[in-house]
């Protein structure tokens, strides 16, 4: 009888252990993370592939289903600023860049659910055909849970991830995901 | 130490189960989601039937990430039910960054074209399941049943309700 309980005891002890492991590794992972690294931005060239392996598909399926794989499209994924900070709706930040090397790009904001975060002006993203530019080709994209105008995107009350979107990606991209300019996310101030 | 040593393969047999469970959860949860998103997404429309999405909100909760630059049109498709093979195809896409892209059971994106493939707007491909026997230039689905997904890029907000029933032509249908 001892032995049965104890043998009881052991299996539910390793679905739970097991399950858990899941959760921390997967489902409360990175959104949309991956391998490859780029200044705050994260991407894994195999998303949308069978390549990238059970745990990459997993995490696309939990935080990025149905996106495309990297002949058409690259998802890069930001959820610190350039120092390293948590992206955290009680700061403003400044997306500061030039046109990354795509056909059309865009970058949104999404709340820890994994989706878009509430804007009385639905101001969720910029995109190459929204942003205002610069004299110099240059942007800057204001992140503030007050967006209020264009080249602002709302950001909630907690913490928040920025997906940027590659359509159609030069070459470049995926030959060296590491070393695309990619623009940088800094913190203007917290309250 | 007496504890650890007297209760040395239990505590092993925990560890091998919680390997073996975080594996299979692993796995099987893209199947999982797959299965689930498929029946939020044909909802009332059924299956190899195009369905013209509204434009993503903070209110949209079908899929997860979804772009508010684009308009997404899905067919959930079950190769089976539709005799094999299924045909997607539009006469008049917008002119703008339009992708038709396909996806398994799985959530793996076995298939993607896009506008610079096309011709006037138009597409037209058939996919043939993993059983079924294909016709030169069928696309063959890993599996009987996923999402076709076609996104249409919002250019400009003046072009809007253009770009939107433009897209609203694309069709999927039981292949003759």
């Amino acid at each position: 009888m001892r032995a049965v309980l104890k043998l009881l005891v052991t299996a539910i002890c390793g679905i739970a252990l097991g399950l858990f492991a899941t959760w921390v590794l997967v489902v409360r992972g990175a959104p949309m993370g991956g391998d490859v690294g780029d200044g705050p931005w994260r991407t894994s060239l195999a998303v949308g592939s069978a390549e990238g392996g059970a745990w990459l598909r997993a995490s696309v399926a939990l935080h990025g289903l149905l996106a495309l794989n990297r002949s058409e499209t690259i998802y890069y994924t930001a959820t610190t600023d350039s120092t390293g900070g948590k992206l955290d709706a009680h700061c403003l930040y400044r997306v500061i860049g030039r046109d990354p090397p795509a056909r059309w790009w865009s970058i949104t904001a999404y709340g820890p659910d994994d989706f878009l975060i509430p804007s009385p002006r639905h101001l969720y993203s910029v995109s190459m055909t929204s942003i205002r530019r610069h004299p110099d080709g240059g942007f800057v994209v204001t992140l503030t849970r007050d967006a209020a105008k264009a080249d602002e995107i709302a950001t909630g009350r907690g913490t928040f991830s920025l997906t940027l979107r590659l359509y159609n990606p030069h070459a470049a991209v995926a030959a060296d995901p590491a070393h695309v300019t990619l623009p940088s996310i800094v913190r203007a101030g917290c309250t | 130490m007496r504890w650890l040593a007297r209760n040395w393969l239990y505590i092993a047999m925990t560890l091998a189960i919680a390997a073996a469970v975080h594996v299979a959860s692993v796995v099987y949860l893209p199947d999982l989601i797959m299965a689930r998103t498929m029946a939020k997404l044909a909802g009332a429309g059924g299956v190899n039937t195009m369905l013209h999405g509204a434009r993503a909100t903070d209110a949209s909760r079908a899929v997860v990430r979804p772009s508010p630059d684009l308009l997404y049109s899905t067919c959930v498709y079950d190769l089976d039910k539709a005799g094999g093979r299924l045909r997607v195809h539009a006469d008049g896409m917008p002119r703008t960054y339009w992708s038709v892209s396909a996806f398994d059971a799985h959530t793996d994106n076995f298939t993607v074209l896009d506008d610079r493939h096309a011709r006037g707007g138009a597409f037209d491909v058939t996919l043939a399941g993993p059983d079924a026997v294909a016709h030169p230039g069928d696309i063959r689905s890993p599996t009987a049943r996923g999402v076709i997904l076609v996104r249409t890029l919002i250019e400009s907000e003046a072009r809007l309700a253009a770009i939107d029933a433009a897209r609203r032509g694309a069709r999927c249908e039981a292949a003759r």
